[in-house]
């Protein structure tokens, strides 16, 4: 009868642990799948953040440089210690210019009639930018954009007009 | 309900392992799509770098005069963060290529640029210019091998 008992009580604990341990598999496992999978999560959503930071901006700079390329209507001009870009344009018989620039981590534009005074916060903030600079050489603009980790991304534009402007 | 044979810790045991197959099914799955998706990912930063690489290399080219054009085909390398780096250290490689077409009035260049990595294509791009009265004739432009 005591043999019997033992050999019941031995049989009873072999399947507890072994269930334990099942149980421990699973939440290993459970445990495992969530981390890498927020892993990857983590890292697929850093890249897309820096392929929009990068990208955004020159592409917008871009757009905007092929829709001003007129003579001598593009140029650098550095205000409050910032370089800006400076777009003239002749709407409705008035020269106004569009400075695009960056500020307080964003990409800032503000258009006025040239000669009006400003801050640079007065300006709309248009897409995130981390560092953005300019180099206007041999009728050719280079810009430089940076992502909130530091990656930079520079893109050439060269004019359709020449341009007078100085870096 | 009683099973005939069967304690209450079988039956446990067996569901128990029903949901850890199901589970495991479902994580295959799962890590299959993760891959996927970072690959994707990669794929995505890899396009973008190339495309900004190969137009500031066709804006650059668009800005050279025709007497300055090289004819030949040109390699540069580029890191894994698409700074310009030398060969050893390059993830992707752009090459440029130029070619001259004789026309009535002037000659068309056509530019080819393919970056790749590990021979896998990444991005290609032809452009075109053409250079109103000048003829390879008349001031050809310097070749290269």
């Amino acid at each position: 009868m005591d043999h019997r008992f033992r050999l019941k009580i031995g049989h009873t604990s072999l399947d507890f642990i072994f269930i334990l341990a099942l149980l421990c598999v699973f939440a290993f496992g459970a445990l495992m799948a969530v981390i890498l999978g927020s892993n990857t999560y983590k890292e697929i959503k850093d890249s897309m953040d820096s392929n929009y930071e990068l990208r955004t901006p020159l592409s917008y700079i871009s757009t905007k440089i092929r829709q001003h390329d007129d003579a001598d209507s593009i140029q650098i001009i550095t205000k409050e210690g910032t370089d800006a870009l400076v777009l003239e344009s002749l709407d409705a018989g008035v020269l106004c210019q569009t400075w695009i620039y960056e500020y307080n981590d964003s990409l800032y534009e503000v258009y006025l009639d040239k000669g009006t005074e400003f801050n640079l916060e007065d300006g709309i903030a248009i897409v995130p930018s981390y560092g953005l600079a300019f180099d206007l050489e041999n009728n050719l603009l280079k810009v430089e954009a940076s992502d909130h980790q530091g990656n930079t991304r520079s893109l050439s534009l060269s004019f359709r007009t020449d341009q007078g402007g100085e870096s | 309900m009683k099973f005939k044979g069967m304690s209450r810790s079988h039956l446990f045991l067996i569901e128990l392992t029903v949901v850890i197959l199901f589970f495991a099914f479902a994580s295959v799955i799962s890590l299959q799509v993760f891959s996927k998706a970072y690959d994707i990912g990669n794929d995505t930063t890899a396009l973008n770098g190339a495309i900004m690489a190969v137009q500031t290399a066709a804006e650059t080219d668009k800005n050279t005069p025709f007497q300055d054009l090289t004819i030949s085909q040109e390699a540069t390398y580029f890191n894994k963060d698409w700074q310009i780096s030398s060969l050893s250290d390059a993830t992707y490689v752009m090459t440029s290529a130029v070619e001259l077409e004789e026309k009535w009035a002037g000659t068309m260049a056509v530019f080819d640029y393919t970056v790749s990595s590990e021979n896998e294509i990444v991005y290609q791009l032809q452009t075109k210019k053409y250079y109103s009265g000048e003829t390879t004739s008349s001031s050809s432009p310097s070749e290269v091998d």
